[in-house]
């Protein structure tokens, strides 16, 4: 399954909370230049899996590689160091700091300061709305600017692989396309993407490798055409 | 003019060391959500090395008294960080985020370092002589060029933790800890070596107001202990977590004690600051500066 193009792979984590298990034997791998999106309803165990990858939990088995290398145990500071970072669910902004600096923490890893600063020009490019609130507080900023600047956040640390939980939740139709076109864009710069939505609609548009999760297994896997067309996927996720 | 300059003067000597104290206490809880009661410890210990170390370097090295009081304010530094560094690493990190453990955790230190004070020290006041003489007079009223620069020194002190908390990307780390600890971690921080130093600033500041402090008033190894009840009813009427807040809080708290001290009783005073934290915490819990969650 691992091959030169794989990304990140997972391999038959299993991860719970005390003593509960919240995901079990899950295997999945991110191909280079795709967007890979996880599908599930409540509860099925996306942000587990995608918190137990940031290294913010640690699995009871199984184990992560980037480009092939083990980085299991490694704490969420290091995977950030290595290329891996998270936008979590609900946004996770810092609420009280100015958007700017929101954006400079984002960068808390990088020393390189013209890097940082063209970086933050470029993200400032992606998303004109947060240049004119820059030194407003993050929680002064509507919900759509909320989830821009936690993705700018995120692109701040110069990731390899970004992972994104369910950033359209809550959010008004233009503005679930904004941050959908920011995804193919992320995509397109050579920066890999695994999306996890509840909105199935426009994450198997996007993706080219899917996965669907219940109850803390990944029980269907395809390419995101594929999983359209699939009746138990239009049936549940899609309401067809 | 001359009672106004008289009470402002009173108001900053003691509200600057309230702040300092405070800030120490905000900022560990901003970083590790815990309340140490044992910070008055690292307090009365600075102030009691000054204590010993002043008259070793006066008397035996044949310092000047400024330069004895400067090597005294290092070596207090020194041994507070020490001190800090150990009961944090035996102690403190294993607590993080628990309040109850937290408070087993620091009851205990605070008995466990008072004794040991005792134990060295013996329970008498003990005093330092004057390091800098003079007085100088402003607006006809006259203030000791000590208290003066005690209150000079507090504030570049206090300045410098602002700058840090809000310039350097240390500060950056700090705040982004205190704010969401998770959501920090994300951004590659590391939580564990930001809340260690976010303790031994908060230490380092406690030290500070314990040497600046040492040549005011006469220090007893309980000395620190009394500031942490001021702390508290400070952080509540700032904000718990906020920088602002608790140098605010601070210079407000000082000014009630010495306005409402001199034109009524010390006692009223501390009426009046228990019914303020009363008013505040049903009114507006989160403090003057502090956020509602
Ligand atoms: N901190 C926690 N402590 C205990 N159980 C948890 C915790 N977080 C999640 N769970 C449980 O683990 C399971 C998976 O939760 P998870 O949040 O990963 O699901 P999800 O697919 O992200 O759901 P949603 O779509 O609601 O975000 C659920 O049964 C949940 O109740
Ligand atoms: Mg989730």
């Amino acid at each position: 399954m691992t091959s030169d193009t794989t990304i990140l792979s997972v391999e038959g984590l299993c991860v719970s909370y005390h003593g509960v298990p919240a995901l079990q034997d899950v295997s999945l791998s991110i191909e280079r230049g795709s967007i890979t999106t996880i599908v599930g309803s409540n509860g099925a165990g996306k942000t587990t899996l995608m918190k137990a990858i940031a290294g913010l939990l640690v699995p009871e088995r199984g184990r992560v590689r980037l480009y092939g290398e083990e980085c299991s145990g490694l704490g969420a500071a290091e995977m950030v160091r290595a290329g891996v970072t998270l936008v979590p669910e609900g946004r996770r902004l810092f609420p009280q700091m100015s958007v700017r600096d929101n954006l400079v923490a984002g960068a808390y890893t990088r020393t390189n300061r013209s890097e940082i600063a063209a970086d933050f020009e470029t993200v400032l490019g992606h998303f004109p709305a947060l240049r004119e609130r820059l030194g407003a507080p993050a929680s002064d900023l509507s919900g759509g600017q909320q989830q821009m600047l936690a993705v700018g956040r995120a692109l701040m640390a110069a990731p390899r692989l970004v992972m994104l939980d369910e950033p359209t939740i809550g959010l008004a139709p233009t503005i679930v396309d904004t941050i959908c076109e920011i995804i193919e864009t992320m995509s397109r710069n050579g920066v890999e993407v695994l999306l996890v939505e509840q909105n199935a609609h426009i994450a198997l548009q996007l993706a080219a490798r899917a996965y669907v999760m219940e109850n803390g297994r990944i029980v269907l896997s395809g390419s995101g055409e594929e999983l359209m067309d699939n009746d138990l996927v239009r049936e549940a996720y899609l309401g067809l | 003019m001359e009672l106004f300059v008289q009470l402002l003067a009173n108001t900053l000597q003691i509200g600057f060391v309230y702040v300092l104290f405070a800030l120490g206490l905000t900022l560990i809880f901003g970083v590790m959500k815990i309340i140490n009661f044992a910070h008055g410890a690292f307090y009365t210990a600075a102030a009691l090395i000054v204590t010993s170390v002043l008259p070793f370097a006066t008397a035996t090295l044949g310092l000047p008294v400024w330069a004895g009081y400067a090597l005294a304010a290092i070596a207090a530094l020194a041994v507070v960080l020490c001190l800090g560094a150990l009961v944090y690493i035996v102690g403190f990190q294993h607590v993080l985020k628990d309040l109850n453990g937290s408070f087993i955790l620091s009851i205990g230190l605070l008995l466990v370092l008072n004794g040991a004070y005792l134990a060295i020290y013996g329970g008498a006041p003990r005093s330092v002589p004057q390091i800098v003489p003079g007085t100088v007079s402003i607006f006809g009223a006259t203030l000791t060029i000590q208290r003066l620069a005690l209150v000079i020194i507090a504030a570049v002190v206090t300045a410098g933790l602002y700058l840090l908390v809000e310039r350097t990307r240390l500060g950056l780390a700090l705040r982004a800890v205190a704010q969401d600890q998770e959501a920090a971690m994300l951004q590659g921080i590391p939580y564990r070596r930001v809340a260690l130093y976010g303790f031994m600033i908060g230490a380092a500041l406690a030290a500070c107001a314990g040497v600046l402090m040492a040549p005011i008033n006469a220090v007893t190894t309980v000395s620190g202990d009394e500031f942490l009840i001021k702390a508290f009813i400070i952080i509540i009427i700032g904000g718990l977590g906020s920088v602002a807040g608790a140098i605010v809080g601070g210079l407000f708290i000082a000014m009630i004690e010495s306005v409402g001290g001199y034109f009524f009783d010390p006692s009223t005073a501390t009426l009046a600051m228990f019914v303020l934290v009363i008013v505040f915490l049903l009114v507006r819990p989160q403090g003057i500066l502090g956020n509602a969650e």
